[in-house]
């Protein structure tokens, strides 16, 4: 008998301990009761928060930024004014878009930052070097589009890294940067043919 | 489809955006121009470039350290979050961008030697649950403290005398105290002065400065903390600044003054008769019963000016040089001086003569260096305010200013630098070398934390029981007892002894902000220990005790399955 309330019971609790990874009406409730608990200042409940969306953050920030050091502040960062802002979510819009508009928030500051601290000298046209004209490495080439990217002013540049790299709908771009779709796709396509431009050279070759 | 029309819709195409009918216009027009076909390409390689941009991957220390930063972070601002919660707020200030800078108000109390005898003689009113910060950094010279009026006898304090509310501190000829208010504020006693400290906690830091001059370097305050210090005639709340205020008493109560001169933020000053001034930041003013003095501009204000706008004001004030107030006799002071108005860098290039002047007795240029360390913080140039602290380490003779060092080195590469393995060494070094030392209890929990958040659990659940233990009376020790119990039944699967700790809590601290959660995972470590009569009737007690807890539904699943497993037999 208690063997069976005990076999019930490891079942009961290993649901509750896998609710997460269950269906996606569990998801969408576990995640709930996971903001309110963390919303709520429970440290365990923030704690499982950053574990799930650290490598979401990361991403993007380490994409918009690149700086080790301004990439470990934004994240960071980002993670102090989500902490600080949950008691104010109220679920409207997706966690993972909100979450996505903070980071990019505090990314954008660290850039704006960086462009009043630094003077770019960045040369408007990319070409390759001798040695990438008969076999531009992989690497080389990530770099140069770094490069290009960092060229293009932020609110373009945030645009391309949420579509193009981070496979986000422009929908959600919109609601993740509060924009009308019209100007994320402006947007978008402003910033892709000025990344064009500058690595035109270097793309031909490829 | 002309060359035009395809480059208007290149995007849509590459996003597979376009309907099926310009599709095949497109692609028919792809077919025949090779220049269109071109942009295309070079789009499409441009797109899976940027799809295959790689991001290095962190290992878990990286992570480990990440997640200590923010806890780090998160840990004040709980602590800021409780201790408002039980106070009552009030009104934040108005000033726009001045919210940020310092600020601080200063209202008038009553000159009358009835209220002034009532102001000084009251002891120490400092609740004991406040968490008191309160602690002397430096002391130059002969500083005394004592508990009741100047006629009684002065007993001589030094650098570890830590029971210091409801004292009077006063400092003989070139002599000086620095005291610590609380994280980041900081109130430095001139010589020849006397203060009161009244109360000095999370909630309310008060003191009275009966004469002499007091700086205060003030963190910024939140919504119902207030930070106060009354003289004779006049009474200053801040809420984040760098100020001086020094009263000169004179027999007729009348012709006593207070001067005050705002070295960071903003003041609003009022004196005795309702008269006010704003005071900007490197300006001055000079308060009596019926007048505020703007000595440089000879302006006196003469008639209640508190309702005009304060902006008004703000050009009154006369800035004072470094020239008025850089003593030229005395080197150490003078970099002080420096310090204060803000200029760092001459500071620090003063302070490096005085430390390499051989001649100069080993305290002052020690003292030197503590001060280049202060002032390398300030600039928080934090790598190199290590590297003086090391200096002082190593070079210092006196134990208290080698202790000083050695926590402040380890305080800044956890807080500042994020170097948590050297603050463990540094911390470990402290620990051994000062186990009696006035930062010990907080050497010792800081300590625990840092391991517990790099995972080693044997050490952490060693140094908090080494706590509980050493600091029964600590006002941390609820906090410490729950950090123990968590790392017991969740890291260590030690329920035994998780549950005895969880039990204690309850007993102990049943209205602690831990008891909930106690209560809760006493329950579990039940469970866990198959004893389920116990584990589900502490589960029905939390739901009695917290209907609304945090806790409800997993409580509710486990003892309701009780019932429904028993109805089931």
């Amino acid at each position: 008998m208690l063997g069976t309330f005990l076999s019930k019971r490891k079942f009961l609790v290993n649901n509750l301990n896998n609710k997460y990874s269950s269906t996606n009406k569990y998801i969408v409730d576990s995640e709930k009761k996971l903001l309110e608990q963390a919303a709520k200042g429970d440290s365990d409940a923030f704690s499982k928060l950053f574990l799930t969306y650290k490598t979401l953050v990361y991403r993007v920030v380490y994409r918009l930024l690149r700086i080790q050091e301004d990439v470990d502040d934004a994240v960071q960062q980002t993670f102090i004014e989500v902490y600080k802002s949950l008691p104010g979510y109220e679920g409207k819009s997706k966690f993972t878009t909100w979450l996505y508009r903070i980071a990019v928030n505090v990314s954008i500051q660290h850039l704006r930052k960086r462009r009043s601290d630094t003077i770019s000298d960045f040369d408007p046209e990319i070409l390759p070097s001798e040695s990438n004209k008969d076999n531009l490495e992989h690497l080389e080439l990530h770099k140069q589009i770094e490069t290009a990217l960092d060229a293009i002013p932020i609110k373009k540049r945030v645009v391309v890294v949420l579509h193009d790299i981070e496979e986000r709908t422009m929908e959600e771009i919109a609601a993740i940067l509060n924009i009308p779709l019209g100007t994320v796709k402006s947007r978008l396509f402003h910033g892709r043919d000025e990344m064009r431009k500058k690595l035109q050279k270097i793309l031909e070759s490829v | 489809m002309r060359c035009s029309d395809f480059l208007k819709n290149l995007h849509q195409f590459a996003n597979n955006a376009l309907s099926d009918e310009l599709r095949e216009d497109a692609l028919a027009h792809l077919n025949k121009c090779r220049n269109c076909s071109d942009e295309l390409n070079s789009l499409k390689t441009l797109l899976q470039c940027l799809a295959q941009m790689p991001v290095p991957e962190k290992d878990d220390s990286y992570w480990q350290n990440m997640n200590l930063r923010i806890c780090s972070e998160i840990k004040q601002i709980s602590r800021v979050k409780d201790s408002n919660k039980s106070i009552l707020s009030f009104p934040r200030s108005s000033f726009g961008k001045w919210a940020i800078a310092a600020l601080f108000l200063i209202s008038v109390v009553s000159v009358s030697s009835y209220f002034s005898d009532k102001l000084f003689s009251k002891q120490n009113t400092s609740s004991t649950q406040e968490i008191s910060f309160l602690k002397i950094v430096d002391i130059q010279g002969q500083v005394f403290g004592d508990l009741s009026s100047d006629s009684d006898p002065e007993n001589p304090i030094d650098i570890k005398s830590t029971t210091l509310e409801g004292k009077t501190i006063r400092t003989a000829e070139s002599s000086s105290l620095r005291l610590q208010t609380d994280d980041k504020s900081f109130l430095d006693v001139a010589e020849k002065t006397s203060l009161l400290i009244k109360e000095c906690n999370q909630k309310k830091q008060s003191f009275a400065l009966k004469h002499g001059t007091v700086t205060a370097q003030v963190n910024k305050r939140n919504a119902g903390q207030t930070y106060q210090i009354t003289t004779a005639n006049a009474s200053c709340e801040v809420v984040g600044t760098r100020f001086n205020l020094s009263f000169k008493e004179n027999p007729d109560p009348r012709e006593s003054q207070t001067i005050l001169h705002v070295l960071e933020g903003r003041v609003l000053f009022i004196n005795a008769s309702g008269f006010s001034v704003i005071v900007d930041s490197g300006y001055q003013a000079v308060a009596s019963h019926d007048t505020i003095i703007m000595p440089h501009l000879k302006r006196t204000v003469k008639k209640s000016e508190k309702d005009r706008n304060q902006n008004d004001f703000k050009d009154h004030a006369t800035k004072i040089t470094s020239k008025d107030t850089v003593p030229k006799d005395d080197a150490l002071k003078a970099a002080s001086a420096l310090m204060e108005s803000g200029s760092l860098d001459e500071a620090i290039k003063e302070l490096r003569k005085i430390h390499s002047t051989q001649d100069l007795p080993k305290n002052i240029r020690i003292n030197a260096l503590q001060k280049e360390a202060r002032c390398w913080k300030m600039k928080k140039n934090y790598s190199q305010a290590i590297k003086t602290l090391q200096q002082v380490l190593n070079q210092a003779d006196s134990d208290n200013q080698k202790e000083y060092a050695l926590f402040q080195i380890a305080s800044l590469q956890r807080n500042e630098i994020h170097d948590f393995d050297s603050a463990i060494l540094n911390l470990k070094r402290y620990l051994s070398d000062f186990p009696q030392g006035i930062w010990a209890e907080e050497a010792c929990i800081t300590l625990a934390e840092l391991y517990q958040l790099q995972k080693n659990y044997p050490n952490a659940s060693e140094l908090y029981q080494k706590f509980i233990s050493q600091y029964p009376k600590s006002i941390r020790l609820e906090s410490v007892l729950y950090s123990l119990a968590r790392i017991y039944s969740r890291d260590m699967q030690d329920c035994n002894k998780a549950l005895n700790i969880y039990s204690q809590i309850e007993s102990q601290f049943p209205k602690s902000n831990f008891a909930e959660d106690a209560l809760f995972w006493k329950a579990e470590c039940l469970f866990q220990l198959k004893r389920i009569s116990q584990s589900v009737s502490a589960y029905k007690q939390y739901l009695t005790r917290y209907p609304d807890g945090k806790w409800v539904t997993e409580a509710q699943i486990r003892s309701g399955y009780k019932i429904t497993a028993g109805t089931a037999q």
